[in-house]
């Protein structure tokens, strides 16, 4: 039987039992055979991690373009939101003015973000390193959750691990720590980067920076992206 | 399931995605209002949803599958939802109108994109400077699953002896990538 032929069956999940010995065989007593697996096996990985990224931002693309045309309303709406905003308006000389904190917006507005990467599966025990991280975080043990994420991010470079860091950081009201995060974050090609903005105003906002805070709420409200109404409501509350 | 449908996801042709995509957004937009979860995580879990229903697509699953892709794009939404749910409020009573039909087992995790050690990292970022042609090829038969057969059914090659050529000559050229 042809070795090569052998390992296109293998990459395709397609052996039979009886070439299942062979290869099997031959993986086991023969290096170059083994070499030459490994090879292929590691660039299906490398291949289908490629086209599965790519595929995950066409997606997101496609849901940011219907978002936007969503947020196009007619004109009628544009006149109820004038006249709200005529009575909100108004209501500022009315009502004695409220100072809020910034810690008080931060507290109400700041969520950590859900884990995305790893569901847990119930019924299924996959101890690894990354699980036990989702699992620290889910669970709301974020100083766990941290130096697992630290790890992880060290032995991979997988961008979401500083997403969920600087989460886990924000959590814990270590804003300072998770301001540089979240901006190398930004500096990635990652599908969570289009909420990284989001979370990095909240952080600005924690630390009492409201200048930056504002510049990033209102990124994030010009690009539509992820908590754009929340984004909205927080802009004007901060004075 | 249809095989076109199936075949729509292994072709990739960004105009069909996009009209598979559309075509059940809204209506699912407006079933999952009824859960109480807002715009955000309702499209995270469409989009979410989405690229499980293409993996199923990719690795045979839906092959035996009987239901229509709504169905069975909508059995996924549901099994998000109830996971969502149960992590917002940890303890959610059983919500009977999630009860799932018997013939949609997707697993939340399936739109996991695997990690990549530093070895495979460097084999991505050769992969991508390989020519177009090479990277549709080694596409379809790595990340798809096509067989040397299948691929000229999806592609302008001839015959079996010149997919095989072309994929050999494109292993080679990485392997060169690789050694210099």
């Amino acid at each position: 039987m042809d070795n090569n032929y052998l390992i296109e069956k293998h990459i395709q999940n397609n052996l039979s039992s009886d070439e299942k010995l062979v290869f099997d065989d031959l993986l086991k007593n023969d290096i170059d055979f083994k070499k030459e697996v490994d090879f292929h096996s590691n660039l299906k990985k490398s291949i289908k991690h490629d086209d599965a990224t790519t595929f995950r931002n066409f997606i997101s693309d496609l849901e940011n373009n219907a978002n936007q045309k969503a947020t196009r309303k007619p004109f009628y709406k544009w006149f109820a939101a004038a006249s709200i905003i005529v009575v909100l308006g108004l209501s500022y000389f009315l009502i004695p003015k409220q100072a809020v904190s910034t810690n008080t917006l931060f507290a109400s507005y700041f969520e950590p973000y859900r884990n995305v990467v790893t569901p847990i599966v119930r019924g299924e025990n996959m101890q690894d390193e990354k699980t036990l991280a989702f699992i620290a975080y889910e669970k709301g043990e974020y100083q766990t959750a941290i130096i697992l994420f630290s790890k992880l991010y060290s032995s991979t470079k997988e961008p979401y691990y500083l997403f969920y860091k600087a989460n886990a950081l924000l959590k814990l009201e270590r804003a300072k720590e998770a301001i540089p995060l979240l901006l190398d974050h930004l500096k990635t090609n990652d599908t969570l980067t289009k909420k990284t903005n989001w979370y990095l105003a909240l952080a600005y906002l924690k630390i009492k920076d409201k200048m930056k805070a504002k510049e990033l709420l209102k990124k994030v409200i010009t690009t539509n992206a992820y908590h754009n109404k929340e984004a909205k409501e927080l802009l004007k509350k901060i004075d | 399931m249809n095989i076109e449908l199936i075949k729509k996801f292994i072709e990739n042709d960004p105009k069909e995605i996009s009209k598979l995509y559309y075509s059940n957004r809204d209506s699912f937009l407006n079933f999952g209002k009824k859960y109480g979860l807002n715009y955000d995580d309702l499209t995270d879990i469409y989009q979410e949803a989405f690229i499980a229903l293409r993996n199923h697509a990719l690795n045979g699953k839906l092959n035996s599958v009987k239901s229509s892709l709504k169905t069975y794009l909508f059995g996924i939404c549901k099994f998000m939802i109830y996971d969502l749910l149960k992590e917002k409020k940890r303890t959610t009573n059983y919500e009977p109108s999630l009860h799932i039909q018997d013939d949609i087992i997707p697993v939340a995790s399936a739109s996991e994109v695997e990690e990549l050690s530093m070895e495979q990292h460097l084999l991505r970022q050769f992969f991508n400077k390989l020519g177009k042609k090479c990277k549709e090829m080694l596409t379809l038969f790595y990340s798809r699953g096509l067989s040397i057969d299948e691929i000229i059914e999806f592609t302008d090659y001839t015959s079996n002896s010149v997919v095989r050529s072309q994929k050999s000559r494109c292993i080679k050229t990485l392997r060169e990538m690789i050694k210099s």
